[in-house]
């Protein structure tokens, strides 16, 4: 668990991105306190506190005094938005990039993803 | 008052004509989780001990939120170094030791204290000595939770515990450190148990800090290259390869440094998958004695 | 699951932190601490008395422990001895009684002393005791244990003396000295004993084995000089009692006020030597057993 090169509570935050974009965290529901989130992965509850920190600051959580945490209303299409931003610019500029390097033509890579994505739909 | 800061210059003890500490200058914040690692013999007890008050430095300064804690009441009983065994008088009885430290330490908590005894059925009526070493360390890592010093040291108290002990022990201590913060300092051999309990880590290696540094930063020191052996081989050839491990024809390899993220790129084009070293190579390469030199 | 699973609050927490401190509400709304805060703040230390009156009082109660059962047997000892000299002759038996008694008395001061805390000292500083901390609950500790017994060997010597002769209807040997003298005597000598009990236990944790040799030091020589100097006045004008002649001229030609004095030093000695092994004693970490 927390393997990867990032920051543990950048790990977190993204856990927690994905329980909310695959809908296990629904909208207005309440998350875990550090201390909770803390114990039950045996982490450091200040790197659980860093993590949502940096989620009530994208508003994706929102902290209701005394009560605790909980999913922001709009977090899920907020989340989507962002996703589909960087998945614009992380992902697809480099394919087109470097189709572009090897000569690959606009028509030959639309044709590419028509196939596939019409694959996808089928499953 | 959220924990002690802990401050040493220059600290040297010798015993005889080795050093156990030689010229350790450190600083840890308060109210934080710090891990002490190092191998046998490192210096980690002697240098808990002088933050204990156990002894002074032969040279150097030791100094607890600004002062020098040798003698000073408040900062004494502020201070709670415990180990597995060895500094608990073994001919007293469970509740008797208990006792001891309830009265030379105003914060206990005894309603804390009992919890973790009745879950661990430790009898309080027997003698330290007539319990199980995994039993001796249950009420060592007790008294040093319940004792909820601002500068809380617990020194390798896991041993002899088995896994599911230790894990519930580890969420004892988070679960308290949630609520009642302070500066605690780990040392433990299970690297990879305590890892992510851990917001800094020093290493001591023959008596000297050779690492202290925030666990976060720690993990971008390096990168495990993984995927196929002649392929892995190939990307690592001019950077610092300090571990190899083969599982069939996949490779791991460990290598220090931060990559330069054209390289990121070109792994990830090849196929490799980059992972954080774990925290355990870190300091197995750090602390070998091969690279000493 | 390689990845942290659903952080929902409704999902099982079986191992939540609450259970642990019992103070939260498990699956209640407990508040959630703001990041970079620091909810649920270590109190304030809580009003506690000062360590070294802390530390002094579970000294006395580890003395008490100690001290019972030896004072219990001494005074079935009495009663046995005070029984068979009221069945006629044993008069013998009283005289060995009362005198096993007296000398005894200090060295359970010493013992208690050596086990509750020139031995502990380790143990007190791992607890958060200061050294400074131990010597003074030893100190205070001596005195209390001194003040009971030399009032209870004195009430020994004037009462059970007395139910001893009128038991015997026979004359035994008693001091001639006055009750306030005896009194006085068997303070300083339990007092040294006690406070050589502090020197005794703490050397041997400063030097381990070493210690030994030290003795004639640590308790041999203050506690001897001490019981001479107490008995010139307990014994004075009395008989040789056993005494060489020359300890006997030696005692009677001592004036009480400088005895006092004298006295007065060599307990002085005896707590500053203490003092001295405490007040830096390193106690480096043994190796695990």
């Amino acid at each position: 668990m927390f393997d990867g090169r990032d920051p543990i509570y950048l790990q977190i935050a993204e856990a927690i991105r994905g329980e909310i974009l695959t809908g296990a965290l629904q909208e207005g529901n309440q998350v875990m306190s550090t201390t909770q989130y803390a114990t039950t992965y045996r982490i450091n509850p200040a790197t659980a506190a860093k993590a949502f920190a940096e989620l009530v600051a994208e508003e994706i959580l929102v902290k209701q005094r005394g009560v605790g945490m909980f999913v922001a209303e709009g977090a899920t299409s907020r989340l989507r938005a962002a996703r589909r931003e960087a998945f614009f610019d992380e992902r697809l500029a480099p394919v087109v990039r470097e189709a572009a390097a090897l000569g690959i033509t606009a028509a030959e890579l639309t044709a590419y993803l028509h196939t596939h994505l019409d694959q996808e739909d089928d499953r | 008052m959220t924990g002690l800061s802990v401050t040493t210059r220059d600290a040297t003890v010798r015993y005889g004509a080795t050093h156990a500490l030689d010229g350790v200058t450190l600083d840890l914040a308060p109210g934080r989780i710090h891990g002490l690692l190092g191998r046998n013999g490192a210096g980690k007890t002697t240098l808990l001990s002088l933050l204990a008050s156990f002894q002074r430095p032969d040279s150097g300064a030791v100094a607890l939120a600004g002062r020098d804690p040798f003698e000073d009441a408040t900062l004494m009983q502020d201070t709670c170094l415990m180990r597995a065994t060895g500094d608990l008088a073994a001919d007293l009885k469970v509740r008797d030791i208990l006792r001891l430290h309830q009265t030379g330490r105003p914060r206990f908590d005894q309603g804390l204290a009992d919890h973790l005894l009745d879950r661990f059925d430790i009898p309080r009526r027997r003698s330290l000595a007539r319990l199980s070493r995994g039993q001796q360390s249950v009420v060592a890592a007790t008294l040093g939770l319940a004792s909820r010093a601002p500068l809380t040291m617990l020194d390798e108290v896991h041993l002899g515990m088995d896994a599911p002990t230790r894990q519930e022990f580890t969420e004892a201590l988070l679960a308290d450190f949630a609520e009642h913060p302070r500066t605690i300092i780990v040392s433990s051999h299970l690297i990879q148990e305590i890892e992510h309990v851990l917001e800094t880590v020093t290493i001591l290696h023959r008596g000297r800090v050779v690492l202290s540094e925030e666990a976060d930063d720690l993990r971008t020191q390096g990168t495990t290259v993984t995927g196929r052996a002649d392929r892995v081989e190939a990307m690592t050839r001019d950077l610092r390869v300090v571990g190899r491990r083969d599982l069939g024809p996949t490779r791991e390899a460990t290598v220090l440094g931060r990559p330069h993220p054209a390289w990121v790129t070109e792994a990830d084009r090849q196929g490799l998958q980059l992972g954080a070293v774990p925290l355990q190579d870190l300091f197995i390469h750090l602390t070998s004695d091969k690279d000493a030199a | 699951m390689n990845t942290p699973t659903s952080p929902a609050r409704s999902g099982s927490l079986g191992r939540s932190s609450a259970s642990v401190t019992g103070r939260s509400t498990p699956g209640g709304s407990a508040a959630e601490p703001a990041p970079g805060t620091t909810a649920g703040d270590t109190a304030a230390t809580p009003p506690a008395a000062a360590p070294w009156v802390r530390l002094t009082r579970y000294v006395l109660r580890c003395m008490l422990g100690i001290t019972v059962g030896t004072l219990v047997v001494l005074a079935v000892a009495w009663a046995v001895a005070v029984g068979v000299a009221a069945g006629g002759r044993g008069d013998l038996l009283a005289q060995i009684t009362h005198y096993a008694t007296m000398s005894t008395v200090p060295w359970i001061a010493f013992t208690a002393l050596v086990i509750c805390v020139g031995a502990q000292v380790r143990h007190y500083v791992h607890a958060g005791f200061t050294r400074r901390a131990v010597t003074v609950a030893g100190l205070v500790g001596s005195l209390v244990v001194a003040v009971v017994f030399a009032v209870g060997a004195t009430v020994l010597d004037r009462v059970g003396l007395g139910l001893m002769e009128s038991a015997l209807g026979d004359e035994l040997f008693v001091h001639e000295a006055p009750w306030w003298a005896l009194l006085g005597a068997m303070l300083m000598v339990c007092l040294t004993g006690a406070v050589c009990g502090v020197l005794v236990g703490a050397s041997f944790v400063r030097w381990g084995g070493w210690a030994t040799v030290l003795l004639p030091l640590t308790v041999g020589l203050p506690y001897f000089v001490q019981d001479v100097l107490t008995r010139s006045v307990t014994l004075r004008g009395e008989g040789p009692g056993g005494r060489p002649s020359w300890l006997q001229d030696l005692q009677d030609a001592l004036p009480t006020a400088p005895t006092a004095v004298l006295s007065l030093l060599v307990l002085g000695l005896v707590a500053a030597g203490a003092w001295l092994v405490l007040r830096r004693l390193p106690l480096p970490p043994r190796a695990s057993a």
